[in-house]
């Protein structure tokens, strides 16, 4: 596949990436949740979809997803298996503000915003967000297999799930062909539409929570040896109540309003 | 007055509508993200159960989370802090989570929800918890145990209920949580806490409580019915990762790796001895509950709620051996249970008209979608009863889907498989290939006819409620070892739940078709779910699980679907 000049940005930031055997290993983690998650949402879509058509190929797709997923997760095991990673590296620590909403997926699926099964948005919406989704992840995964020559293993995995990915767009784009032929083309477009300003918006989001939960797990680190230290050393001393505690709360509608 | 509960961010999220005190509809957000035990915040569930009632967000009085955000903050700072520096990294994370999202829970409420923040509470944990076993329970006077994990601070509390007032008596205080200590020792044993509890339970059954007095040593029981837990020897206080501390594996050995294998043929299985010595300790600890509970009120009745009340040993020990004569355990007693319980509370504290509602049957969602065209329709009850008897009798699985979903961790005969424990192979075998596998000791769960119960089950006195939502392990008497030996854990015990004629009539009528043709005096009935996914929400799901499964026929209210060639 044929990468747009505009991905300079993409190959150095991914390059940089894939030579960091950490990140190397915590991204493919975080694909093979990504897939997973993906994997997830089509699976939860197949019976609301109202077209035999779609809801056989949904079929293939979510075992497709759940296939990609294991590729990832293999692969990030043999690599930790290798001494890639310390024992003790937490490979969440990033997307912590997502994890403890036990919502990894939020953000997710292939950069697009989870949360918009098939019949609450309806066909025609889904199958957009699904085209545009896709099309996006095979851009990316061609970026990765490119940057991954001196990962022959790694690029294997890349170079198969793209034949996937080229099928996936194949058939959602074939479906909003039909849309459009059904007289349905105006939707459509809004619906790709849509589905492209929601990437940009999940982009923005992710952005935002895996700078701030860098920023604050350093901040965070800071205050916990400097500011906290005192009280730590004051609280160390303090004795955890055992027995029978008189109870704190109150049965009157003033105590409910209180957030303490 | 429209009251909206919510309970989210540690296990199975959920919703609740309670309109003039009475619960319209009550939905877990698994059931719409297919994400089991889906903790995250329940808009899918909430905008089910208004659409439900026909109301929008702006219709809504009031909103009530079920724990006060900030006392809980409190306590996870303190704790953190008391364990410096092993903390720093969960440190980081929490605080992360907390300054980012949670401290600003009540304008995320209003914002999410659309509904002014004025018009946003919050009830204590225990509270919700309290409320969700007593408001629901058919008595009017009883004693409340709730016995959980953690809420904000206490993590097991005693109260008295009476009419439309509860009153919370006294509370043990984190980090002493029987909750935490049967996690801790579930993630010891190669099992996801807060998720695979049961699995333990299942697991106790084949083995024998030798390590007791090791165990008794980590959870010390008191004359006055508390109890501690040697925090020590945990993590559980600053860490939800590993809980447990290296002190375990000094004296129990190495932890179970997850999945390694577990030989139940030999003699002494450590991995089960273990279990059911945790489990005899837990059960022993709540029997000293209920008992100071009995000093402390002296009613007939008892309602539980917490994560606990879904242990069915432990609850028909409590049953037999417990102080009380009866006995109420919410059928969502974990955190799910929490988002009814806040709405009630809510409504009796505010707005109470001294009417109580009492809980009778299911609070879900309704099997929903068009009628498809190859759905067949029965022209009757009898033969919806002699179609589907009749794939029982040939050994066949039957997909059941009727009425609204339960709420709470089990299908209580709305969604489920049901099997005949017959001759033709192993019906464990026939569930693993046709519906989904099990693990090899969890056992199967039955169903018995109110009209036999007797016969088949040793029952201990005031079982009757919790039989009815499958809440107890009883013993099965011989001729129900006789009838379906699969479904009989090494203990003698099973895990029955009892239908009758009034409340459940077309499965009770089922049942009796397939006695009166030769077949077994009871069924078993599993979950209408595959390995790891919730159970199915409605008449589309179900349909997909059918074309996925070896079902036979799917039955959905009076509509059917039959595999092709048949």
């Amino acid at each position: 596949m044929k990468l747009p000049g505009t991905q300079w940005f993409q190959r150095r930031a991914f390059r940089a990436v894939w030579a960091d055997p950490v990140r190397k290993v915590r991204t493919l983690e975080s694909f093979a949740e990504t897939e997973a998650d993906g994997g997830a949402e089509i699976r939860a879509a197949i019976p609301f979809a109202q077209r035999e058509q779609l809801r056989g190929h949904l079929e293939r797709h979510y075992e497709d997803e759940v296939r990609h997923a294991e590729l990832f997760r293999r692969r990030a095991a043999e690599l930790r298996a290798e001494g890639a990673l310390p024992h003790d590296e937490d490979a969440s620590s990033d997307r912590a503000f997502d994890l403890e909403r036990t919502r990894a997926g939020e953000l997710d699926f292939h950069g697009s915003l989870a949360g918009s099964p098939i019949d609450e948005v309806g066909e025609v919406n889904y199958v957009a967000k699904l085209h545009v989704a896709e099309c996006k992840a095979a851009e990316l995964f061609a970026v990765h297999s490119s940057l991954l020559e001196d990962d022959p293993e790694t690029k294997a995995i890349f170079d198969a799930i793209l034949v996937d990915e080229k099928y996936h767009m194949g058939y959602t784009g074939q479906i909003l062909k039909e849309l459009r032929r059904e007289g349905r083309a105006s939707e459509v477009k809004s619906a790709l539409k849509a589905a492209k300003g929601n990437r940009l918006l999940g982009a923005w989001k992710r952005l935002g929570v895996r700078s701030g939960a860098g920023f604050g797990r350093v901040t965070m680190w800071l205050a916990y040896y400097t500011i906290v230290l005192p009280f730590a050393l004051v609280s160390k001393r303090t004795q955890h109540l055992s027995g029978w505690q008189d109870p704190t709360d109150e049965t009157k509608a003033e105590a409910i309003r209180a957030q303490f | 007055m429209k009251i909206l509960g919510i309970s989210a961010f540690h296990s199975n999220a959920a919703a609740a509508l309670v309109v003039d005190g009475r619960c319209v509809a009550a939905a877990q957000e698994e059931r719409f993200s297919r994400l089991p035990r889906d903790a995250s915040f329940p808009m899918r569930a909430v905008r089910h159960v208004l659409a439900q009632a026909g109301l929008a967000s702006e219709d809504l009085d009031l909103v009530v989370f079920y724990e006060k955000p900030l006392r809980r903050f409190e306590r996870l700072l303190f704790n953190q802090l008391r364990h410096f520096p092993a903390p720093a990294g969960v440190f980081s994370r929490t605080m992360f989570t907390w300054l980012g999202d949670r401290l600003w829970l009540k304008n995320r409420i209003g914002s999410e929800i659309g509904v002014p923040v004025d018009r946003v509470r919050f009830t204590s944990h225990h509270q919700a918890h309290a409320a969700s076993a007593f408001f629901p329970s058919p008595f009017d006077q009883a004693a409340v145990l709730v016995a959980d994990g953690a809420g904000e601070r206490s993590t097991t509390s005693l109260s008295r209920g009476d009419g439309t007032e509860l009153e919370l008596l006294t509370e043990i205080a984190f980090p002493h949580s029987l909750g935490l200590f049967y996690s801790a020792f579930t993630q010891f044993l190669g099992f996801e806490p807060d998720r695979d509890e049961h699995l333990v339970e299942a697991l106790a059954a084949h083995g024998t409580p030798r390590f007791e007095k090791e165990v008794g040593e980590l959870l010390r029981l008191a004359d006055d019915g508390s109890f501690e837990v040697k925090s020590d020897a945990f993590r559980f206080a600053f860490d939800h990762e590993q809980m447990f501390g290296e002190e375990l594996e000094e004296i129990f050995g190495k932890a179970r790796i997850p999945g390694a294998p577990l030989d139940l043929t030999v003699d002494s299985c450590p991995e089960a001895d273990l279990a059911a010595s945790v489990q005899r300790r837990v059960e022993d600890a709540l029997l000293g509950l209920a008992r100071e509970l009995k000093r402390r009120v002296p009613a007939d009745d008892l309602c539980v709620a917490g994560t606990l009340g879904l242990n069915q040993t432990a609850m028909a020990r409590l049953l037999r051996e417990g102080p009380f004569d009866n006995l109420f355990v919410q059928p969502a007693a974990d955190d799910a249970g929490g988002a009814l319980g806040a709405a009630l509370f809510a409504w009796h504290v505010e707005a109470s008209g001294g009417e109580r509602w009492r809980q009778n049957g299911a609070l879900g969602v309704e099997p929903r979608g068009d009628v498809p065209e190859e759905a067949s329709t029965f022209a009757s009850s009898s033969e919806l009863t002699t179609a589907v008897s009749a794939a029982l009798r040939d050994e066949e699985l039957v997909g059941w889907v009727r009425g609204r979903s339960g709420f709470g961790p089990g299908s209580f005969g709305q969604r489920v498989c049901l099997a005949i424990p017959g001759a033709k192979g192993d019906v464990r075998d026939a569930l693993a290939r046709g519906l989904a596998p099990r693990e090899p000791f969890l056992p199967l769960p039955v169903l018995v006819r109110t009209e036999r119960a007797a016969e088949l089950l040793d029952l201990p006195e005031g079982a009757a409620g919790p039989l009815r939502y499958g809440q107890l392990a009883v013993p099965a008497t011989a001729r129900l070892r006789d009838a379906a030996p699969a479904c009989v854990a090494p203990d003698g015990t099973v895990r029955p739940r009892v239908v009758s004629a009034g409340d459940e009539p077309e499965l009770h009528a089922v049942l009796s078709e397939v006695e009166s043709r030769g077949g077994p005096p009871l069924l078993v009935e599993l979950e209408l779910a595959q390995r790891g996914e919730p159970p199915v929400r409605g008449e589309a799901e179900a349909r997909d699980l059918f074309e996925r499964t070896q079902l036979a026929l799917l039955v959905v209210d009076d509509r059917y679907y039959r595999r092709d060639g048949r």
